[in-house]
């Protein structure tokens, strides 16, 4: 599937998958949606930056959601604030924040992992802020995972566009990786730095295994979570990044789609077969866990299975057919 | 006082709503600052003080670094000064340009006795020559003059070209850079322009996502653009971080501006040495609106602010390492830039001890870094109330193209370029200065109705920017008509009269449409150019060359000899030589 029509059906998916009212991740079978109030105080005088954030607040209420978030996460909370009442008096600033809070487990992170990943270490810290950890040293990963793919696809005699574009897609992963990192900091967790074992040389055959369960299934699922969640997310930071990373994850995505087409003609039926097996096999793996998060706008169990479902329909099944 | 904000948030969307006890205003306050220009801070060579320029204030402040950092000393100007530049001479005096004040102005580091001495109309960049003991001030308005340090009125003015931008000694020449085009000019001790070099285009790859695969991958030219700081080196020549925008085509869909590895602009630098032809080296910077770099005191680490991502980059100055295409060759910028959140970062500057001063204007304060790393920071607030203006911060404001409205639009002014769009054909960027409000409907073709719908479907779109707050749609439009158009040059009164009797005269019929004090109609015309097109301003038209909706005319005389729509443009063609010559007088008066 080419960049121009994957864009159009993914962005059609979405649309489709949104819900009619505004409110998200609701669903009892897999998250507990709990509200919470709390009256957060700023002493003042304060340091610079929470200090900008305080008297643009004064002069400007559309300035005081950064003054809300930078207090919700002096206070350690990572939750986007849902509602947020903001009085200034003599020493000090009460910032009134109540906000969205969900139990869930699981967990869904989209993205092309490189071969030789090492398993990440650690965890169980605040939910969103473990899923932009992981979010973040996927993406890292994933610079390895594209040059990786352009030196095997320049081997392999490849065109020399999908070599480069392979290696633009890297570019475009070391700015997620510091998006995401930032949000994660934010967040009040440290992304670990990927491990790489080193990789042999491939067959053509090992490549497009890869291609299509990282690239056609996970890039695809990447690109199409990313757009879901620069439209929901809670928090407009988390909005604007994925917004910037689903624009670059549907060229990787159609980078993925256009290897598995040059490839093809190269490998024999049975490898054919094999390589359609392992997409089948990743769609189903995409379905065994999810997080709801909707500070980060990542979907309930229902919504995330509306739109795998019409990603198989849509883009997966039809491709393979 | 106390008062009350309030919001709600209703699922994903922000909406504003009512509020509790006291309510601010609805409407966001008064216009702020002025367009960013970057560059604005100065060490002395003792490493005793910094000086700051705040042009967004109209002041000078200095903190003095020794122990604990303390301002010590504030000196307020005249109201629109706009203190730019600074420079330090022999004796420890600073001079500073004051960009919109026409003056240079000179005082010690402790800002006592100061002395303001009449210059240019649009002064910018500063040197100092130890040999002479004088200042050299290079204009935007085209001068170059040079002062004494110790005091009294310009000794010489050389005219070269508009649009000036910094100045270094470099043995017995100067090497003077200009804005938009990152032009280098190097003069000779007697004013002479010696030489007259592009700084280097470089090839980038062209990556089409939508297109069949192409082998050999095809390239396209990376143009030198909007060279924000040169500074010297400590070995002769100067360094000169600029822009560069790829000559690929645009796309007015959503995502348009975004094609390719990067975007359609990157931050870059050009080694300049004396004798021979300028070098591009590798940026390690990676960010929008690379505004000011500074070189360690032992020339071992550079350092580049880049206010579009309000970031800091820091590496070893590896000035003899060539550009290369990061995104061709698979080796990626590794610097990961620090961030303060005190807004956008303008300038910096190394101290005698290694540290790092950063300076950000809204807050308004110093960082301070210092250790090997330099993650140890300190913030110094400097005196006076935070400066806010959303319209300015999202003019500033990197977005997902890697585009901010200043990349295309430096000081709010234009960057001289000619873009090529997919659908629409060749388009020059148009200046924002002298008033964009009363323009409206914008662009070339006037297909956008008011600043609302550019911001949707330019800013949000083709950019991939955040949609506006309310507040930053309100406050775009009054804080651009802020942004004056660039000066007026008179250099034969007489000539400018001349020109003025013929430009109102019947016969030519250039008042029909560029009448009214801001010389245009604002109204669409077909004048034989390819279609109908917006009638521009002429207010600073010499200051936005080239010149038409295509960047045909390259210069003023140009446009009525080249191209520009012969006499269905004006009925110039029976005009005479000298009578040409007093039309373009007039119109760089304007």
């Amino acid at each position: 599937m080419r960049l121009p029509e994957l864009r159009r059906v993914l962005q059609t998916i979405v649309l489709a998958s949104l819900p009619a009212a505004g409110c998200l991740g609701t669903n009892a079978d897999d998250c507990l949606e709990r509200t919470a109030q709390r009256t957060l105080v700023i002493d003042l005088p304060t340091d610079g930056p929470t200090e900008l954030k305080v008297e643009s607040c004064r002069v400007d209420v559309d300035a005081c959601l950064d003054l809300c978030r930078a207090a919700m996460r002096r206070a350690m909370l990572s939750e986007a604030p849902g509602g947020c009442d903001v009085t200034f008096q003599a020493g000090h600033v009460n910032v009134d924040v109540t906000y969205t809070y969900y139990n869930g487990d699981g967990c869904v992170v989209a993205g092309r992992r490189p071969a030789g990943l090492q398993a990440l270490r650690g965890g169980g810290g605040d939910r969103a802020a473990d899923w932009l950890a992981r979010a973040a040293w996927l993406e890292a990963a994933s610079v390895h995972s594209f040059v990786q793919l352009a030196r095997e696809l320049e081997q392999a005699g490849a065109p020399r566009t999908l070599v480069a574009w392979a290696m633009s897609s890297a570019n475009d992963e070391l700015r997620h990786a510091t998006m995401v990192t930032r949000l994660a900091l934010r967040y009040g967790a440290t992304p670990q730095v990927p491990e790489i074992a080193p990789v042999s040389g491939r067959s053509l055959e090992a490549l497009a295994l890869e291609n299509a369960v990282e690239g056609c299934v996970r890039e695809t699922w990447g690109a199409l979570l990313a757009l879901w969640q620069s439209r929901t997310a809670l928090d407009p930071d988390v909005r604007r990044v994925f917004a910037q990373i689903a624009r670059d994850e549907l060229r990787h995505a159609a980078l993925a789609w256009a290897v598995d087409r040059w490839l093809a003609p190269q490998l024999t039926g049975e490898a054919l077969d094999r390589v359609a097996a392992a997409r089948h096999v990743a769609m189903e793996d995409l379905t065994r866990s999810h997080e709801a998060i909707p500070a980060l706008g990542l979907p309930d169990l229902n919504a995330a299975r509306a739109l795998l479902g019409r990603a198989q329909s849509l883009v997966w099944r039809g491709a393979s057919s | 006082m106390t008062y009350s904000m309030r919001w709600m948030i209703a699922g994903p969307l922000l909406v504003a709503a009512c509020s509790t006890s006291e309510q601010p205003s609805p409407n966001p306050p008064p216009p702020w600052g002025v367009p960013i220009s970057g560059g604005t801070l100065l060490v002395t060579q003792d490493g005793r003080y910094a000086v700051v320029s705040d042009p967004d204030r109209d002041r000078l402040v200095t903190v003095e670094l020794a122990g604990v950092p303390r301002v010590v000393a504030e000196l307020e100007l005249q109201e629109g000064d706009e203190p730019g530049r600074l420079i330090e001479d022999g004796a420890g005096r600073v001079h500073v340009a004051l960009r919109r004040g026409g003056a240079l102005l000179t005082v010690d580091p402790l800002l006592a006795a100061p002395v303001r001495r009449a210059a240019c109309a649009e002064p910018r960049g500063l040197a100092w020559a130890s040999a002479t003991d004088v200042v050299y001030l290079a204009c935007a308005s085209g001068e170059l003059m040079t002062f004494p340090a110790a005091g009294g009125d310009a000794t010489r003015v050389v005219r070269l070209d508009r649009d000036l931008r910094d100045v270094v000694v470099s043995g017995d020449e100067l090497i003077v850079t200009r804005f938009r085009s990152a032009e280098i000019l190097t003069v000779a001790a007697d004013g002479t322009v010696a030489s007259r070099v592009a700084a280097p285009t470089v090839q980038r790859a062209a990556i089409d996502f939508g297109a069949p695969p192409e082998d050999p991958l095809p390239s396209v030219d990376a143009v030198a653009t909007v060279a924000w700081r040169t500074v010297p080196l400590p070995t002769g020549g100067a360094l000169m971080l600029h822009q560069r925008h790829l000559r690929s085509a645009l796309g007015t869909e959503s995502g348009g501006y975004g094609k390719g590895c990067r975007g359609p602009a990157e931050d870059a630098m050009t080694v300049i040495r004396p004798g021979v032809a300028p070098v591009a080296v590798r940026s390690f910077a990676n960010g929008a609106l690379p505004v000011d770099l500074a070189l360690s005191p032992e020339g071992d680490r550079l350092a580049v602010v880049t206010a579009g991502t309000r970031e800091v980059y820091v590496d070893a100055a590896a000035l003899d390492e060539p550009d290369r295409d990061d995104c061709d060759r698979g080796v990626f910028p590794r610097v990961v830039p620090f961030t303060d959140d005190l807004g956008a970062p303008t300038s910096v500057a190394w101290t005698a001890t290694g540290g790092l001063l950063v300076y950000y204007p809204e807050l308004p304060g110093l960082v301070f870094r210092s250790g090997t790393d330099l993650t140890a920071a300190t913030t110094i607030k400097l005196p006076g109330p935070v400066g806010y203006d959303s319209g300015r911060a999202l003019f500033h404001r990197a977005t997902g193209s890697g585009l901010a409205c200043a990349t295309c639009h430096p000081e709010g002014r234009d960057d001289g370029q000619v873009w090529e769009f997919a659908e629409l054909g060749l388009r020059r960027t148009q200046s924002l200065a002298g008033g964009v409000e009363a323009r409206a409907p914008f662009h070339w073709s006037g297909d956008m109705e008011d600043l609302p719908m550019l911001m949707q479907r330019v800013f949000v779109e083709r950019m991939s920017g955040p949609t506006p707050t309310r507040s930053e749609g309100l406050s775009l439009g009054p804080w651009l008509d802020r942004i004056p158009a660039p000066a007026a040059i008179v250099a034969d009164a007489a000539a400018v009269e001349r020109g003025r009797q013929l430009f109102n005269s019947s016969a030519l019929g250039c008042v029909s449409c560029h009448g009214g004090p801001a010389y245009s109609s604002y109204q669409r015309f077909d004048v034989g150019t390819g279609g109908p097109f917006k009638t521009p301003s002429l207010l600073g038209v010499s200051a936005r060359t080239p010149l038409m909706h295509d960047g045909c005319a390259a210069t003023l005389r140009d446009r009525f000899t080249t191209c520009g729509g012969g006499d269905a443009h004006g009925v110039t063609s029976m005009l005479s030589d000298a009578q040409l010559d007093d039309l373009i007088a007039l119109l760089e008066s304007l």
